[in-house]
């Protein structure tokens, strides 16, 4: 039982049981406001072990199940990209409080169309966009919030990937032309760009791309570079590229950023620079453990690393944060169902301008996705 | 009196323009034994004299036709005002100079044209300066490239960052505010690199957009400018500028990000100047505004170099002899062409161009059209 009564004890459904499922289980089973747990994946065998892992007070391979249980207060949706909206649908309609992992949906309607139910239940939901708990990035949102540069005037977002990234993500899949680099990858330096420029409201986006790397062997583009207009000025370079080569030191992620306002300047450097390690024992990369390499540099795989067997970083933070959020009602950072679905529409919205080879107006209709 | 090799050209140099930049020349060719005769010319006879009586100049006049007239000239640097290079640049082409030009060709597109064309029908060899060519940094990514080190190139981004007290000692100088926008007065070095590093690769569309928040109200310049130029080939570029970052920023001047991918490699370039941070109780002076003086800064973020023992030190030292040397023994250098440099000019405002209109621009872009919109 809590300290403080008016705090809510968590009945927590874990849905998916994968890598960021297991990261997520074992906090929560850690947890002391977490009352009862119960997990779910349609792979019996992965499911179990992690439920013998958390000790967990239920398992079933049907996720209804799981989420109509009368313990189940809150839910952590973490199955694969495509399977999100069957259990976002019942957790909300039930009432649940939801982490939901991102993307709200993969297509532009149906994200909508989840939006639009959470709303409607008025559920407290939130999207992993895991790098808003990240110190680096908290101290410069905390600097913009409090408006120490005045009135930001323009942004450059660089995103450079190593192309082991999106190979491994196209190689689980035969819809290889919905992975773009935006959509996948991008959203991360997006959702963090927009967090800074909150309440700034985008009205245009021109936007090109290539694919002379990823584009014969896997069906990817490579690159995909972009500016939006905001309905007071600003103007915003979002870049990515996540055909860097298997040797580039950083296995996963590395970011710049440049925040101009009319009095002040920040510059992020996310790169992993500063921490490199050489060797002749090759070292894993990130979500490719079976590459290894010589040269890396440390700290580029999102969610954190493994050090003593547990998980030290971003998604500790962010998992620990939400069950708090849950329990205790602390106010929290983390990206909203709104903000997931905005962030869909825009890297979308990148992703259609290219296309087309034109700029567009925005915000764009669903239905011009779909067309 | 050259050294006895035939194929050596002997230099009788003009300088015209003895300002800050001609007196770093200036000084340079005193110290080069190919130049066997020195001239300048400035405007102001004060500052010229002055620069004459130090280099141990050969000639002194106040008018450049005459400097440029004079029979021991086959050479000259033009070293002028930004609006004042097409007089002294025409008359040293009808003369067969060859010639050294401050970066712009001129201020104006058609001007710009027209100086190109008189050059290559006269078959000059003339080079315009863009310094940061001759850093080791820029020299040994170009080798890379050249060597295709990371295969095809698919995608460039570039990130200017300027401290505005450059931008704010620019347009202080005039009252044609309009036409110094950053894309034109500083982010063309950045455009010049990295077409030097695309080179071969034909640009064939832009979009731009750009904003004046900070800078427009009280000096009439812009901010910032973004753009993404497309090639031929499907290779993006996304080029962008800011020079209006607060005084305080520690990089007094300029500062560059450059990231380039191709189909088997990458390389990016950390051209902040964050390597060298100096903080101290003892203010220091500011790059092109040594009065404005600031306790923390970024060393070298000065583009032509730094002054050491007198001296000055760094890309425009090299710049400068490896021209002399051009023009002495014929060597080989990586200096921007007349062509480059007006290439760079269509191109930065082609960027100009887009972001007034609002909407992306095929190119090449009429020379007339820059003029008749952009004024």
């Amino acid at each position: 039982m809590s300290r403080n009564e008016n705090n809510k004890p968590i009945g927590l459904a874990l849905v998916g049981c994968g890598k960021v499922g297991r990261i997520r289980g074992e906090f929560a089973g850690e947890y002391p406001g977490v009352e009862w747990l119960g997990l779910c994946d349609i792979d019996e065998k992965t499911g179990r072990k992690l439920a013998e892992d958390t000790k967990a007070d239920f398992f079933t391979t049907d996720y209804k199940d799981l989420l109509a249980r009368p313990e189940v207060n809150a839910a952590i949706i973490a199955t694969q990209e495509s399977e999100h909206v069957g259990p976002i649908l019942e957790a909300a309609g039930r009432g649940h409080d939801l982490f939901i992992e991102k993307p709200l949906a993969t297509n532009a309607r149906e994200s909508a169309q989840v939006l639009k139910a959470i709303e409607d239940a008025g559920v407290d939901a939130v999207v992993g966009y895991t790098n808003r708990f990240r110190r680096k990035f908290l101290i410069v949102k905390e600097k913009l919030r409090t408006a120490q540069l005045g009135q930001i005037t323009s942004v450059t977002t660089r995103a450079f990937m190593n192309r082991l990234g999106p190979i491994a993500t196209v190689i689980k899949t035969e819809n290889r032309a919905s992975l773009t680099p935006m959509v996948v990858s991008g959203t991360h330096s997006l959702d963090i760009s927009m967090w800074f420029m909150e309440g700034k409201t985008p009205v245009e986006v021109y936007a090109r791309d290539v694919n002379h790397a990823l584009g014969a062997s896997y069906g990817m583009t490579d690159a995909t570079f972009g500016i939006f207009t905001f309905d007071d000025g600003t103007m915003w370079s979002m870049n990515i590229n996540w055909a860097l080569p298997e040797n580039w030191p950083a296995s996963v992620y590395t970011l710049e950023i440049g925040i101009v306002g009319t009095d002040g300047v920040i510059t992020i450097d996310d790169t992993h620079r500063d921490l490199v390690m050489a060797g002749d024992h090759g070292q894993a990369a990130g979500y490719t453990p079976e590459v290894k390499r010589k040269v890396e540099f440390l700290g580029s795989y999102p969610p954190g690393d493994i050090a003593f067997g547990q998980l030290w970083g971003p998604m500790r933070e962010e998992t620990n944060a939400w069950l708090a959020r849950v329990h205790t009602g602390l106010e929290t950072p983390h990206a909203t169902a709104a903000d997931g679905h905005r962030n869909l529409m825009m890297t979308m919205s990148m992703d259609l301008s290219a296309k087309r080879g034109e700029a567009l107006r925005l915000p764009i209709d669903l239905a011009d996705f779909e067309a | 009196m050259s050294d006895g090799n035939s194929k050596k050209k002997p230099m009788g140099l003009a300088i015209i323009g003895c300002g800050k930049i001609g007196r770093i020349r200036a000084e340079l060719a005193n110290d080069y034994p190919g130049v066997e005769w020195l001239g300048l010319c400035d405007i102001n006879e004060k500052v010229g004299k002055q620069l004459a009586a130090d280099t141990g100049a050969d000639f002194f006049t106040t008018d450049y036709k005459e400097l440029i007239a004079r029979s021991e000239v086959n050479s000259a640097i033009i070293a002028t005002e930004e609006n004042e290079h097409f007089g002294p640049v025409m008359a040293s082409v009808e003369r067969g100079h060859d010639l050294f030009i401050e970066k712009p060709l001129a201020t104006n597109a058609m001007e710009s044209a027209e100086i190109l064309k008189a050059i290559e029908g006269e078959g000059i060899d003339a080079v315009v300066g863009y310094t940061q060519r001759f850093r080791r940094k820029f020299l040994v990514v170009k080798e890379k490239l050249r060597n295709e080190a990371l295969g095809d190139v698919t995608t460039v981004t570039t990130r200017a960052f300027m401290n505005r007290l450059v931008p704010i000692a620019t347009v202080e100088k005039t009252e044609q505010r309009g036409k110094l926008t950053p894309m034109v007065v500083s982010g063309t070095h950045s455009l010049d690199i990295c077409m030097w590093l695309l080179e071969g690769k034909k640009p064939v569309e832009v979009y731009a957009r750009s904003v004046d928040r900070a800078l427009g109200a009280s000096y009439g310049t812009k901010d910032a400018t973004t753009g993404i130029f497309s090639f031929e080939d499907g290779t993006i570029w996304s080029m962008s500028i800011s020079w209006a970052l607060p005084v305080v920023w520690p990089g007094s001047v300029y500062s560059l990000e450059i990231g380039i991918v191709g189909t088997e490699g990458v390389l990016t370039i950390d051209d902040t100047h964050r390597d060298m941070v100096l903080a101290s109780e003892r203010a220091q002076p500011a790059g092109y505004t040594p009065e404005v003086t600031r306790n923390v800064d970024f060393l070298t973020s000065y583009p032509p170099g730094d002054i050491a023992f007198g001296q000055l030190w760094g890309p425009m030292r090299e710049e400068t002899n490896a021209w002399y040397q051009r023009v002495h023994v014929g060597l080989d250098t990586p200096h921007a062409t007349a062509a480059d440099g007006h290439r760079n000019l269509m191109m930065t405002m082609a960027m100009d161009l887009s972001a007034k209109r609002g909407k992306a621009v095929k190119l090449p872009v009429d020379p007339a059209e820059l003029v008749a919109e952009l004024g």
